[in-house]
């Protein structure tokens, strides 16, 4: 099914009703673009490869207060908890988002404990995922086992068509399907102009001819979709089967090659690299907080009088006090360590606890760390150590800086960032 | 001796995020900054079962939450061992019987009771340290048959530093093949018996590893040298058991701080043994 | 009822002074919280109280030991907890117990009433008085008026301020705001970032230098700028290796200011470190000399000409670069390059355009701002003139700053930021560059720059190592704003 681009307005406002919170990538101010709320005079951001927020405060808000307490007038105590989950859309994630709330499920639905504040938000989520076109710079999704095509979690998948005028809508889930029931109205059976009649199951479309902006790079293997679109039951089914134009495929131009980056990190906690890395961190927690997947939060509460909040509240490796006992005993009250942790956890913890990287490539980090310090090339530099390597030997080269500046990058720069026009002075 | 299995990956907690109302049943002050509180549901009941080894996040409302070991617990009540440290163990000490306190838990793994079977055990413990190890003495003591020779190496700073010391000098050693050693750092008025700090101690006593397991807890310090002695009295890292500290907010696994490798401390641990702290990055370090 | 502030601990003495008054009924009663000085003000309500004086109960006197140790998180922390209003009072100037407190207290009180009204609050909602014991009649008449003021204003609570936290922290209270609207804060649009010109004369002869200065042993270390795998962006560098002094770089995307680094690296080098210093890092030595967080033998200045750095996304001349004043070093120990020339440029005129709109205008801005904040804690990071061992918001004992994030934390942080800093900002814009966010942090630092300067003629910091800001000293001869 199609949806054209033109309808995807009043699709939304249809979307968004009394009992749903319709949540889409819009202009927040500064620099700041987030999923936000849908109203007719939001600016909204469907062009953005990645909003700078993630989505996860959906699920996972920045305060999410849990439960109150105090005292009645009869001086009982009593305890509340806050279960406010929204029925929420959350329209045009892109891949990398949708496999970053996998990450998330992983943490907050797993391994014994059902998380019963995630739980609720979860379920009512409707995740609506738009496949990407022109990947950034810092994407490298598909280098951590993504697909910038591809949202299989997605409950309902967009992907735009090789024209660009519309965008191949299908379901991936039971629940993608029974919400697109209710797209019908502003949704094509066939695109407009298209006659031949395609072959009769189409569940991926074709790897697009080397489409208009992304350079011939090795079409990703087009993983078909658990439920595709020939499988969603139509509310009018067509005489004809529908034909499914070609979509755009795109892969991104950042690459880094993970193959073995686990197992070497196994080895190096005790590595030089980390000092070297942690220099120039200023400990921020920018890098934890505009990742999709950092849950790390803390609990804390705010009181009035005799009655009070508990909540928890986004937390971040990189603070001192993240891990400060009472008693002043800090593990990690250096810098190193709380950088060592972050990056351990992201590449190496997690999987070993959950079988999967917690990194999946989106680049927010490396996009918006003030300082430049880059997740892609501490991958790069393990790869270069040997595994043999004593763990205290210097590793082989410390930056990927050539000799000479201005210093193109050596494997990844983007083949479009070297406009001829000097850039205008800047007017005081 | 068959080698020692610890359960990880325990999740029992029958209160998740959302502490259960308690009522303070008793307090006694052990030393000038830890007292025991004995908690109970309002309705005076115990408020959840749990094995030896295993915490519980005990809330003096509204102050906020801590994690705590359970160093007891009774028909109708858990005990915790409380010093007074920080803000939140400052309000506990404030309370009085009575209190209302939130109660979640309980969390983590609990003491390898099945592996210490047959075995002579050794604990080894400084200061507030004795609170964790207490659970599994007294659940030793009630099955004191199952075990052989238990020897009690305990120390503190000072006298006032050690706690249950009713418990140490009056009742535990009346009870058949349990042995305890105490010392203290400085030497004091109050004080006839042995000054040295625990390690030297530990090496002085000269234990043998033969079928015997340890038992450590104490602060950084402490736990360092006395691994160090124990090591070198021959004991293996599979029979020298720990239980760690770490902050700790959710309880569940979920809020990432008391993450240490692929584990975290409230869910898989805080038990372990030394050999496997050692495959744990930072742990031992 | 009174309750005594003793230390940062007892906000709960503010809460219950807070609690105490009833909620506001129809109709409106401001809740008030008057910090009153031990050794004045808090005989002279005595005094009115023993005359039968009678003045409004909205009223809730805090005793202080003196109008100086009325900390401004005092103030934010009473309107946070739902103060309609906050009161001052303190000794007449020359009358103070501790002979100078209420100069200090004077100083930094005007300043701070100045950026509260900045931010959008009433003028009248914050008031400082000097009321002496024998003055209950002083004390009365300003209970009153204070109470009326604030009565005809209306409850804070309306105004965005008070106990309404704004923010559910899920994106769904994230007032749209037009930037456009006040027009002062992009950078102007450029389409396309260029390459990388190295500014190869200087460039070449900091690789030489540091290279030299690694060999022979002068140095340990020398901080710069090196390549990152994009183009037009670089990242600090730290070489200790003479052979590794060819990775350094200088081109119009060296966005980092660097001074920052040389404090923890001090404490891990034995030897000096060489600093690659532009007008911003010297000012930064500057400042960090001046607070004890340096020593000058500590370093060596290599001096960089700078004529601005550039967005490595846009191309656009930064923002902080477009408003710098010194694209020199004012200190350095060898310049290498020909000084670039100064240009004269208006640093306050995104100011003046915000002091221009109407309060609720501008109230309506920084909550928007204030609703974006994440709280990263970036711009204290990279801020070479935040340098506290542990900074108030680590004080969770004390408990300054919740961790909520909703538009009331958000704004007690960043009020209390440009607080802490403003009178040592060395103007490097280091923060508003680094917040992710895109949080107007300049205009608020600018605005307590531009009131010191207009009120105690402070100039410009960071130009010489001297410890002379505004806020650490007084004068007799101060403007009074107050009385």
């Amino acid at each position: 099914m199609l949806l054209p681009k033109d309808r995807l307005t009043p699709l939304l406002e249809h979307l968004q009703t009394p009992s749903v919170r319709l949540y889409v990538p819009a202009q927040a101010g500064g620099k700041t673009t987030r999923f936000a709320l849908y109203e007719p005079h939001i600016t909204t951001a469907f062009h953005l490869v990645n909003t700078a927020l993630p989505p996860k405060d959906l699920l996972f808000p920045q305060t999410q207060k849990m439960y109150r307490y105090g005292f009645d007038e009869a001086g009982v105590p009593y305890i509340d908890p806050i279960h406010d989950a929204d029925e929420v859309i959350v329209f045009g994630l892109r891949p990398c988002d949708m496999a970053s709330i996998e990450c998330m499920d992983a943490v907050f639905l797993t391994k014994g404990y059902v998380d019963e504040f995630y739980a609720p938000r979860r379920e009512r989520l409707l995740a609506v995922a738009i496949g990407c076109t022109a990947p950034a710079k810092t994407c490298f999704c598909d280098s951590m086992g993504g697909d910038a095509n591809e949202a299989p979690q997605a409950d309902i998948q967009l992907n735009e068509t090789v024209d660009g005028a519309a965008w191949v809508v299908r379901a991936n889930t039971a629940k993608g399907t029974d919400a697109l029931a209710s797209w019908s109205a502003y949704l094509l059976e066939e695109a407009p102009g298209e006659t031949a009649p395609a072959p009769a199951p189409a569940p991926a479309p074709a790897p697009a001819p080397a489409p208009a902006s992304a350079t011939p790079a090795p079409t990703p293997a087009p993983a078909p979709a658990p439920a595709s679109a020939s499988a969603t039951p139509a509310p009018t089914p067509a005489s004809a089967a529908p034909h499914t134009p070609e979509i755009k495929q795109t892969a991104c131009t950042l690459r880094v090659d993970m193959t073995g980056v686990k197992e070497k990190l196994d080895a190096l906690y005790e590595h030089e690299l980390w000092e070297r890395i942690a220099k120039k961190c200023v400990t921020c927690g920018t890098c934890t907080y505009v990742c999709p997947t950092c849950h790390c939060f803390d609990i804390g509460q705010e009181n009035r009088m005799r009655e009070g909040e508990r909540f928890r509240s986004w937390d971040s490796c990189m603070f001192s006090n993240y891990t400060l006992m009472a008693g002043h005993h800090n593990p990690r009250a250096d810098k190193m360590p709380r950088v060592r942790q972050r990056f351990l956890h992201k590449l190496c913890f997690f999987e070993d606890r959950y079988g999967r990287s917690l990194c999946v490539g989106c680049g927010r980090c490396v996009e918006q760390c003030p300082v430049a310090l880059d997740i892609t090339e501490l991958i790069d530099e393990i790869g270069r150590i040997t595994p043999s390597a004593s763990p205290s030997a210097p590793a082989p080269a410390s930056t990927p800086a050539p000799a000479s500046a201005p210093a193109p990058a050596p494997t990844t720069s983007a083949p479009s960032a070297a406009p001829l026009t000097p850039p205008p002075a800047k007017e005081a | 001796m068959p080698k020692i299995t610890i359960e990880h990956d325990c999740a029992r907690a029958t209160e998740q995020l959302v502490p259960l109302l308690c009522r303070i049943k008793d307090i006694s002050t052990e030393t000038s900054d830890v007292k025991a509180f004995r908690v109970q549901t309002l309705e005076g009941t115990r408020p959840f079962d749990c094995s030896p080894g295993q915490t519980a996040m005990l809330a003096a409302i509204p102050y906020g939450e801590c994690m705590f070991c359970v160093s007891a617990q009774g028909e109708d009540y858990l005990e915790f061992t409380v010093k007074r440290v920080g803000t939140v163990t400052e309000q506990l000490h404030a309370l009085s019987i009575g209190d209302t306190v939130g109660l979640r838990g309980p969390y983590g793994n609990w003491f390898p009771l099945e592996g210490l079977k047959g075995r002579d055990v050794l604990f080894v413990g400084g200061g507030i340290g004795l609170a964790p190890l207490r659970s599994l003495l007294t659940w030793m003591f009630a099955h004191r048959d199952d075990f052989g020779r238990i020897d009690l190496v305990y120390s503190g700073s000072t006298r006032d530093d050690l706690i249950f010391l009713d418990d140490i000098q009056h009742v535990w050693p009346e009870l058949p093949d349990v042995h305890i050693h105490l010392s203290i750092y400085r030497e004091s008025e109050d004080w006839n018996g042995e000054v040295s700090y625990t390690a030297p101690y530990l090496e002085q006593l000269a234990f043998s590893p033969q079928g015997r397991a340890a038992v450590l807890c104490g602060g950084p310090s402490l736990f360092r040298t006395c691994l160090a002695s124990l090591l070198k009295l021959g004991f293996e890292p599979d029979d020298i058991i720990t239980t760690l500290e770490m902050k700790m907010k959710c309880g569940i696994g979920k809020c990432g701080r008391c993450n240490m490798g692929s584990r975290y401390i409230c869910l898989d641990g805080p038990v372990f043994s030394i050999a496997e702290l050692e495959d744990l990055p930072g742990a031992v370090h | 009822m009174v309750n005594q502030i003793a230390s940062e601990q007892d906000s709960i003495a503010m809460d219950t002074a807070v609690g105490e008054t009833p909620l506001p009924e129809t109709p409106f009663e401001p809740r008030i919280v008057a910090f009153a000085c031990h050794w004045c003000t808090y005989s002279g309500a005595d005094l009115a109280g023993l005359n039968r004086m009678n003045y409004p109960a909205n009223v809730k006197l805090l005793r202080v030991p003196c109008s100086g140790r009325v900390n401004p998180q005092y103030v934010l922390t009473a309107l946070n907890k739902g103060c309609d209003g906050v009161l001052v009072c303190g000794c007449h100037p020359g009358d103070c117990h501790y002979a100078t407190g209420n100069y200090f207290a004077k100083r930094r009180l005007m300043a701070f009433k100045r950026l509260l009204e900045f931010s959008g609050l009433q003028p009248e909602r914050f008031q400082v008085r000097w009321i002496s014991g024998s003055e209950a009649g002083k004390f009365r008449d300003t209970v009153i008026q204070v109470c009326e003021e604030i009565r005809a204003l209306g409850p804070l609570e309306g105004d965005s301020w008070g106990v309404d936290k704004g923010g559910t922290g899920d994106g769904s209270c994230v007032p749209v705001f037009d930037e456009a609207k006040t027009g002062t804060h992009e950078p102007s649009p450029c389409p396309q970032p260029s390459p990388p010109s190295p500014l190869s004369t200087p460039q070449n002869a900091l690789r030489e230098r540091a290279r030299e200065l690694l060999q022979s042993g002068e140095v340990s270390l020398v901080i710069g700028w090196g390549a990152t795998r994009f183009e037009n962006r670089t990242t600090p560098l730290f070489v200790t290796q003479a052979e590794e002094a060819e990775q350094l770089l200088f081109n119009e995307y060296c966005t980092n200011t660097l001074a920052k680094y040389a404090v923890r690296e001090k404490e891990l080098t034995s030897g000096r470190i060489a600093l690659a210093t532009r007008g911003c890092e010297s000012r930064a030595v500057n400042r960090m000399l001046a607070d004890r967080q340096l020593q000058r033998s500590d370093l060596v200045l290599l001096g960089l000409p700078c004529s601005g750095m550039r967005d490595d996304a846009t191309g656009a001349v930064l923002t902080k670069c477009a408003t710098c004043t010194h694209r020199n070093p004012v200190v350095f120990d060898e310049m290498l390059g020909e000084p670039a020339p100064e240009e004269e440029v208006d640093r306050f005129e995104e100011l003046r355009g915000l002091e221009a709109l109407d309060i609720r205008q501008r109230l309506a801005w920084f909550d928007a701002a204030w609703m974006r904040c994440i709280r990263c804690y970036a711009c204290r990071e990279v801020c070479p003139v935040c340098t506290c061992r542990e900074c108030f918001v680590d004080q969770e004992r004390v408990g300054w700053q919740g961790k909520q994030a909703n538009r009331a934390e958000n704004r007690f942080y960043n009020l209390t930021r440009v607080f802490h800093i403003g009178d040592r900002c060395i103007e490097c814009g280091e923060c508003e560059r680094a917040c992710p966010m895109g949080l107007p942090l300049m205009a608020l630092n600018r605005k307590f720059v531009s009131d010191l300067d207009t009120l105690f003629a402070s100039g410009e910091a960071g130009l010489s190592d001297e410890a002379d800001n505004a806020l650490g000293r007084y004068d007799l001869a101060d403007t009074e704003e107050f009385m």
